[in-house]
Order: structure tokens, then C-alpha cells, then sequence
């Protein structure tokens, strides 16, 4: 079978050196292998935010949608929602999700929707040229903060597995092929499906020589461990000098919310034809 | 397809290393996601071919 191509008439406007490049040709090759596999990608709906990371869905050719910022996750939501035959998939940068969007990620994690959120984390704000995230380290210094941060980063992966997120992983944009493993299990997980990829932004925040020292791949064994997730979560907190997991971290199987929903629906449709019922009988 | 001892000598398969990104250009294992088969030299690999990881041209690899 040939591959599909996915490309689009879009040029394409990224920084060269960008680690865009490696989510947007991870995202290209696992769709192409769903495909392969018998899944058609008429029902693949891919949802972006605003920033530089939100491009990627002019230059994937399946449905998509562009959400204004911070909003990917309600409107990811709301498709899985309408109909939830349908893979979603958000993509957000860190100052989309981790920002302005954080309480609906928060959420989205809690309900266990079946939607999985990419986000493009390269700690700094690129399209508008270089200021800080929530996940920029302390002391960083852009156009808000020439003379550096006061405040400690987040670390979102630790906040996503508090919050209730079944998936929980994190990729790096140099390390294309455990970007493509994850992307696939991510997508293919029944439930909230969270990936934090470290996303160099080569322009205002060069983190390939800092995070290359540093990175190394986690075995993927015991992810049903919550206790041992914490800890691995916890080896780096996004400021401080240590090894860098890669790989996920946790993974579970619960209801998702719109089995939920959907069950709840269908017992009160139940109820409400009982009631005519009765009332038919009455009158 | 046969190629003579001094063609192998002028394409030898030796690996590549992107130098924004650190990407390693494999010949044995080739780019199949961008229609690159295994067994591409890298001098081989069109103009057009790009760095998988970060969109950087040829010109900006180094040999390993």
C-alpha cells in the first residue's frame, strides 16, 4: 500500500531549525499508518490553538479546526462530543495550554474525554516574539523580562497526572521515531491522552545542545503505577539541572466521560418513554 | 543495480548529523516517512530532502 500523501498547498512558514518540523512529520507518518491499518482519516479531526505550533493543521490535508487561544480542549470537547466515532486530536503550545487554556486542560483530564491534546512546548512565546510561559524557567530573559523571570516554571506533566489524565507522556522534537511511538499509542488510548513534547524554538529559546545532554528514554513497563509515575514525573521540574525522561509515564483504562454521558442519556430516554407510557395509559 | 568500486568510494554510506538539531541521517535505515528507501547515500538524497526533525536543508548536516 502506498503511503497517503498528507501534505497540503500550504507553504510551509516555521523557523528553519524548528522542532515543529518533527511533530508536524510524526503526526504525518502515524496517520498514515492508522490508515494503512484500515482507519479512515475522514474521521480524524485534528483541533489547533493560536501560536506557531497552530500552522500544523494547514499542512496536514484531513478535517480540522482552528480554535482561538487557549480554547483547543473545549472545542476538541465539543467535536468528540457531537460525535464520538470521530479520532480528535488538539495540538496547543505551552502559552496556549499552560496559559491562557490551563483550567480547561485541567478539566479535560478530570473528565477523561476521549480527545488526545500534543503540546507544542517550547517555553517561550515565539510568534510574538520571545517572552515568557508558564513553563520558562526561573531567571529566563525575553522582551517581558529583560532581567529574567522571578517566578518558577510549572511542571505540566506533574499537574496532568494529579488532574486525572489516563495517558500521560513526553516527547522531544529531536527524537522523531519515540515521537511517532507515542503519537500512535496516544491516539489509539481510550480516554484523556496527554503528550508534552519539548519543542525547540530555535529563534527565542535554542534548547537542542541543554536538552541533548540531558534527555534519556524510560522503559515502558509498570505505567499502571501512579505512586512510580510521580517519581519519574518529579526527576525534573522544568528549572532545575537533571536527567530528562522521555517516554510515558502513565497509563490506565476508565470509563471516558462520554460513555458517561452517553449512558446517562439513554437511561433517561428510558425514563422519559415510561412516563408517556403512563400518561398514555391515564388519559 | 551494479556500480563499479570507485562509485561505492564516492558514495560511501556514511551517516550524517544535523547540526541545529542533532539528527543522524542513517543511509541503512533511509527517510520512509518522506519516500527515501533504505539503502540512500546521503549525497543521494534530492535537493528538496530536508531534515526530518527540524526543516533545515543539506547543507546543514556534517559527516559522523
Amino acid at each position: 500500500m502506498t503511503m497517503r500523501d498528507l501534505s497540503t498547498y500550504a507553504e510551509n512558514t516555521w523557523c528553519l531549525g524548528c522542532g515543529n518540523f518533527a511533530i508536524l512529520n510524526s503526526m504525518k507518518a502515524v496517520l498514515n499508518v492508522l490508515s494503512e491499518e484500515g482507519f479512515p482519516l475522514e474521521k480524524v479531526v485534528l483541533v489547533s490553538g493560536i501560536g506557531c505550533h497552530a500552522k500544523i493543521v494547514d499542512y496536514i490535508n484531513v478535517n480540522s479546526f482552528y480554535a482561538i487561544h487557549g480554547r483547543v480542549v473545549p472545542v476538541a470537547t465539543g467535536i468528540k462530543l457531537a460525535n464520538p466515532d470521530l479520532k480528535v486530536i488538539g495540538f496547543a503550545g505551552d502559552g496556549d495550554a499552560y496559559g491562557e487554556g490551563l483550567e480547561h486542560l485541567v478539566f479535560a483530564a478530570k473528565r477523561n474525554i476521549d480527545i488526545t491534546m500534543i503540546i507544542h512546548n517550547n517555553r517561550v512565546y515565539g510568534l510574538t516574539t520571545g517572552q515568557y510561559t508558564p513553563t520558562s524557567p526561573l531567571g529566563f530573559k525575553g522582551r517581558s523580562t529583560p532581567k529574567g523571570t522571578v517566578e518558577l516554571p510549572l511542571n505540566p506533566v506533574e499537574l496532568m497526572l494529579t488532574a486525572g489524565a489516563t495517558f500521560i507522556a513526553r516527547g522531544y522534537s529531536h527524537g522523531i521515531e519515540l515521537l511517532k511511538r507515542i503519537f500512535k499509542q496516544a491516539i489509539n488510548h481510550k480516554g484523556f491522552s496527554f503528550i508534552d513534547v519539548l519543542q525547540v524554538c530555535v529563534t527565542f529559546f535554542n534548547m537542542y545542545e541543554y536538552y541533548n545532554k540531558r534527555v534519556y528514554e524510560l522503559e515502558d513497563d509498570d505505567l499502571q503505577n501512579y505512586d512510580e509515575a510521580l517519581r519519574k514525573i518529579r526527576e525534573w521540574d522544568y528549572n532545575s539541572d537533571a536527567p530528562i525522561a522521555l517516554g510515558t509515564f502513565y497509563k490506565r483504562e476508565i470509563p471516558t466521560f462520554e460513555e458517561r454521558l452517553l449512558e446517562h442519556k439513554a437511561k433517561a430516554g428510558d425514563r422519559d418513554s415510561k412516563i408517556k407510557e403512563i400518561l398514555e395509559q391515564a388519559i | 543495480m551494479w556500480c563499479s568500486i570507485e562509485e561505492m568510494e564516492i558514495k560511501p554510506m556514511d551517516k550524517y548529523r544535523c547540526i541545529v538539531c542533532g539528527y543522524v541521517y542513517d543511509p541503512q535505515i533511509g527517510d520512509p516517512d518522506d519516500g527515501i528507501s533504505p539503502g540512500t547515500a546521503f549525497q543521494d538524497l534530492p535537493d528538496s530532502w530536508v531534515c526530518p526533525e527540524c526543516g533545515v536543508g543539506k547543507d546543514m548536516f556534517e559527516i559522523l
